[in-house]
């Protein structure tokens, strides 16, 4: 009797670490494996991203410091790309210096992402080419951003000269 | 019948099997609990990539921002130095044609280019012309000829085209 009670003992036992090995094996590898997976990559990721941003924010603090010198050390060309071309104002300020002045919009306008620029054939008439010295000379002054291109025709017309010649205008094309 | 001894109560599941049951429940809710505790962490993490994705994204387009602004301000710079430089070579030409032309010959027409000059007019004489004018001309021009013609009123009229290498 002592002995039948002591086999089915060991049988029990034996029952009883084989459903425990099942469930710490099953536990493990269904449940808690992907758990510590999971959390490594989780961390794993937060720490590289952490890191990149770290590196961000200084590139972020480089450039604004940047940004802010070029400001500085660019005011009034910014100041002037940042008005926008009037033919009218530009028809106004030319003839200070001629007689005449007729500005013929081109077809050729081009604006980019950051930069407009329009294109204007002029035709002017000058008492003197001394006039016309001035007015490019004066240019540098001007608010806005004006090219005058070669080639520059100018023509001798009983007591004036008429000078033709393309110009390009350029401002910045805000966003 | 009769028996010698008194019934014992059975019980369902014996001593040894209940604390194997116990042991078992116990390390099953350690385990669970071990599992929600690391599953809570993941989660934390993910979270705080969510939250610094966005904030990430919102540096990401300030960093692309100032760099384009950068660009668009470098570009400005560098087109305004252009259009200095241009208009400047502009002024410094129209000054020496003045300076260049004297009293004895007369321009009818000029046709500035960046590297070319084309002078058209009429002098007394072709000396004037061959003494005063062309020899500036020749000093500033790689390239420099002219062609006269007599005109109705008895002047050389004259077309001089001048040309440099471009550089």
């Amino acid at each position: 009797m002592s002995k039948k009670n002591n086999s089915s003992g060991a049988v029990k036992f034996l029952i009883y670490i084989l459903i425990f090995l099942i469930l710490i094996l099953s536990f493990a590898f269904l449940f808690i494996i992907p758990q510590i997976t999971k959390y490594k990559n989780a961390k794993a990721t937060y720490v590289m991203d952490s890191k990149k941003y770290t590196v961000l924010l200084e590139d972020e603090k480089e450039l604004s410091k940047k940004l802010s010198l070029i400001k500085e050390e660019n005011k009034k060309i910014i100041e002037t790309f940042s008005q926008e071309f009037s033919k009218e104002k530009f028809t106004t300020h030319a003839k200070k210096y001629f007689d005449e002045v007729k500005l013929t919009k081109l077809d050729s306008d081009t604006h980019s992402q950051a930069l407009k620029t329009y294109k204007f054939s002029a035709n002017l008439k000058a008492q003197n080419p001394k006039k016309f010295y001035n007015f490019v000379k004066d240019l540098e002054n001007y608010k806005g951003v004006v090219k005058i291109n070669f080639p520059i025709t100018i023509l001798s017309k009983n007591n004036h000269l008429e000078i033709k010649f393309h110009l390009s205008a350029y401002s910045m094309n805000s966003k | 019948m009769h028996s010698f001894i008194k019934p014992r109560k059975k019980r369902l599941i014996d001593e040894m099997s209940s604390l194997w049951i116990i042991f078992i429940a116990l390390m099953s809710i350690g385990l669970v609990g071990f599992g929600v505790y690391v599953n809570y962490k993941s989660s934390f993490y993910i979270k705080m990539l969510e939250e610094g994705e966005k904030k990430h994204q919102a540096l990401d387009k300030k960093v692309k921002d100032l760099k384009s602004d950068i660009q668009i301000f470098s570009m400005q710079k560098e087109l305004s130095y252009e259009v200095s430089s241009s208009n400047l070579i502009l002024k410094d030409s129209i000054k020496n044609l003045f300076d260049l032309v004297p009293n004895q010959v007369t321009l009818t027409k000029v046709v500035m280019e960046k590297y070319a000059l084309e002078l058209q007019g009429y002098t007394r004489s072709k000396e004037s012309y061959r003494l005063l004018l062309e020899p500036p001309l020749k000093s500033i021009f790689d390239e420099s000829r002219v062609e006269f013609s007599i005109n109705k009123k008895g002047f050389f009229q004259f077309i001089s085209h001048n040309k440099m290498e471009e550089k």
